[in-house]
């Protein structure tokens, strides 16, 4: 069924709010991103790259300074997403920095949602005396 | 004919907002009986075992996640540190609906380790 036989057949109210949807996204109304508004991981990780190094190349470890670098970094990846206007998707960035001191660790993640719309990138910086991993969740909501 | 006046405390949009809330204590309690579950006091740092550890907690936090039957999305995270003296710093920004979204924050010391687990909700629709 395409557009125009939708909007013959729907009452008034429905019929408005339809165009409202079909106007602001420029396609046929529907509950999937558009091919070039879906959240893809390898753009939003070179931009996290571009970041971190930026911000972390030549730190030492500091532990009063650390909080601070972690909450800018992640503060501008947020921007960052903000500008790239992908419609309808909510955000979560979460930076951890550790120091390179010979300590285990490991991370793991599990996700319950649709792997069709959602995504995740994840990347991990290194230095000789910091380890910063940031992962950034988009996840699209109907 | 019978309206929902009718009946108080028994209302259209609360029964709505139980499933569209994220219940924080209730969450929490979840992952601090699978964490205590999964990892004993006493267990020493081996980075062969902790692989085993970590799935099975972010699986099990999952499982009980789903079977709460919420329009929710979940996204669990679970980080197992070495203490041997090394800092670490996490934050985290969201961008979301804050009337429905919500997370919770985990942090469970051993002897020889930190656990960590993030869990974040956020409502469909």
């Amino acid at each position: 069924m395409s557009y125009g036989e939708i909007q013959n057949t729907l009452p008034e109210k429905v019929q408005s709010s339809v165009m409202v949807e079909y106007e602001r996204r420029g396609s046929e109304p529907s509950l999937r991103p558009a091919f070039f508004q879906k959240f893809r991981a390898p753009p939003v990780k070179t931009m996290i790259q571009q970041i971190v190094s930026k911000k972390l190349d030549q730190a030492i470890y500091n532990k009063d300074h650390a909080p601070g670098w972690a909450h800018e970094i992640a503060e501008e990846i947020k921007q960052k997403l903000l500008e790239m206007e992908l419609s309808r998707y909510k955000y979560i960035v979460n930076v951890t920095i550790m120091e390179n001191k010979g300590a285990g660790a490991r991370m793991q993640v599990n996700c319950l949602w649709d792997s069709d719309t959602d995504n995740l990138a994840q990347e991990t910086f290194k230095n000789e005396t910091i380890i910063c991993v940031v992962m950034v969740f988009g996840v699209y909501f109907y | 004919m019978t309206t929902m006046d009718e009946f108080p405390g028994f209302k259209n949009d609360e029964i709505k907002d139980v499933k569209r809330t994220f219940n924080e204590e209730e969450v929490k309690g979840i992952i601090k009986e699978i964490v205590e579950k999964n990892i004993l006091q006493g267990s020493a740092y081996l980075h062969s075992r902790i692989s085993n550890w970590n799935n099975s907690i972010v699986n099990s936090v999952v499982e009980k996640l789903s079977a709460l039957n919420k329009s929710f999305k979940y996204i669990v995270t679970c980080t197992i540190f070495e203490k041997n003296g090394a800092g670490i710093h996490a934050t985290t920004t969201c961008y979301w609906d804050s009337n429905y979204d919500g997370s919770t924050t985990y942090r469970h010391d051993t002897n020889s380790m930190y656990v960590i687990v993030n869990v974040w909700g956020l409502c469909v629709g």
